[in-house]
């Protein structure tokens, strides 16, 4: 029999859904961050949700189930990144300071402006930064970002008071509608 | 206290992807099948040179050249299965770990395949090239002389020497790199 179809199937499905269901648009706005095609960011989205659902099979309770699917969507996004990483190497959260602003001021004073510019931000951080900085943005704290990352708390929240201080200046509140 | 920037990310107009688990049952058997083809297709890539070197092994030459024939098709199987144990390591990977311990293992996984390229790719194939070698040159040397089996041999050794120097070289420089990599890993965690 395939694995896919064990006949215990009905604990990973359900799990599966309770996760689609809690943290399907975050999933979908971490490979829309890490992959700026449309249609890539499509099939990324998938292959985290096939790889979240194969998963769970092993899942024995031993960490969230948040815990969980966060792991496992960074770690296929990750993977996915490294992939497309020949031509445009990763910096540290520290390197980015120096990216240049966008030429016209103006055309930065939109919504969508905006998170074109905090996605193109987040793609060129190294995998273990742009974990950190996408799951603060996505309203973890500095223990579950550490739960999920495998850093230690206390590192986590130096690099999320980085963070803070560097979107604060790189997008004030003057860039959203 | 809210904050403007997460407030700005979670204001994205996306629509989540909705999968039924039959979906993703039938998702999962596709991309399995593809993965399928393709090792087929790697391997196949295998079959060609034990094909004819098997064939070389049964044809009527003579027993040195049989011999390297045999090694050859031996050494290639060694490749094969090389390949096939590391993708088998790829696929086992634990992708409900953490961040930075995934990372860490694939970059090691990446270094140990690359730091060892020569003992699991290139030195299986090296005793059939010396054997096949060999073979080339006591058949000139039969005929022509030592000094015409020599000058015969020379250039497709060193073309040999130099393709197996320069992949085990180019691995060391992408493994090291790769090291690299780990440590700084390490540093942070």
């Amino acid at each position: 029999m395939s694995r896919d179809n064990p006949p215990s199937e009905a604990p990973r499905d359900r799990l599966y859904t309770e996760a689609a269901e809690a943290f399907g648009p975050a999933l979908a706005r971490l490979a829309r961050a890490v992959e700026r095609d449309p249609e890539r960011a499509r099939d990324l989205e998938q292959d985290i949700h096939l790889a979240l659902w194969r998963s769970l099979d092993g899942f024995a309770g031993d960490c969230a189930l948040a815990t969980w699917t966060y792991r496992v969507a960074h770690n296929v996004a990750a993977s996915h990144a490294a992939r497309g990483a020949r031509t445009a190497p990763f910096v540290g959260l520290d390197a980015i300071a120096e990216f240049p602003a966008p030429d016209d001021p103006e055309r930065a004073a939109g919504t969508a402006q905006a998170l074109d510019r905090l996605r193109a931000l987040i793609a060129r951080l190294t995998p273990a930064d742009r974990s950190v900085i996408l799951l603060y943005l996505e309203g973890l704290d500095a223990r579950q970002i550490g739960e999920i990352t495998g850093l230690t708390t206390n590192y986590v929240g130096v690099k999320v008071h980085r963070i803070k201080a560097l979107l604060s200046r790189r997008f004030t509140p003057g860039d959203q509608p | 206290m809210t904050d403007p920037i997460r407030d700005l990310w979670a204001s994205q107009p996306i629509a989540p992807l909705r999968l039924s688990p039959e979906e993703l049952g039938r998702r999962a058997r596709h991309l399995d099948r593809r993965v399928r083809r393709r090792n087929a297709l790697e391997y196949g890539a295998g079959a060609i040179p034990i094909l004819v070197f098997g064939a070389m092994a049964i044809a009527p030459v003579e027993p040195l050249m049989r011999l390297a024939a045999v090694v050859i098709v031996l050494g290639v199987l060694v490749v094969v299965c090389g390949i096939h144990r590391r993708a088998g390591a790829s696929r086992a990977e634990d992708w409900a770990a953490p961040i930075l311990d995934h990372h860490r293992a694939q970059l090691v996984r990446q270094r140990d395949a690359l730091g060892s390229v020569w003992r699991w790719y290139l030195a299986p194939l090296v005793p059939g090239l010396v054997l096949l070698f060999a073979s080339v040159w006591r058949n000139v040397h039969d005929t022509a002389g030592a000094s015409a089996a020599t000058a015969r041999i020379i250039p497709p050794v060193l073309i040999a020497a130099i393709v197996f120097a320069g992949i085990h070289w180019l691995n060391r420089v992408a493994a090291r790199r790769l090291t690299r990599a780990i440590a700084a890993l390490d540093r942070r965690s």
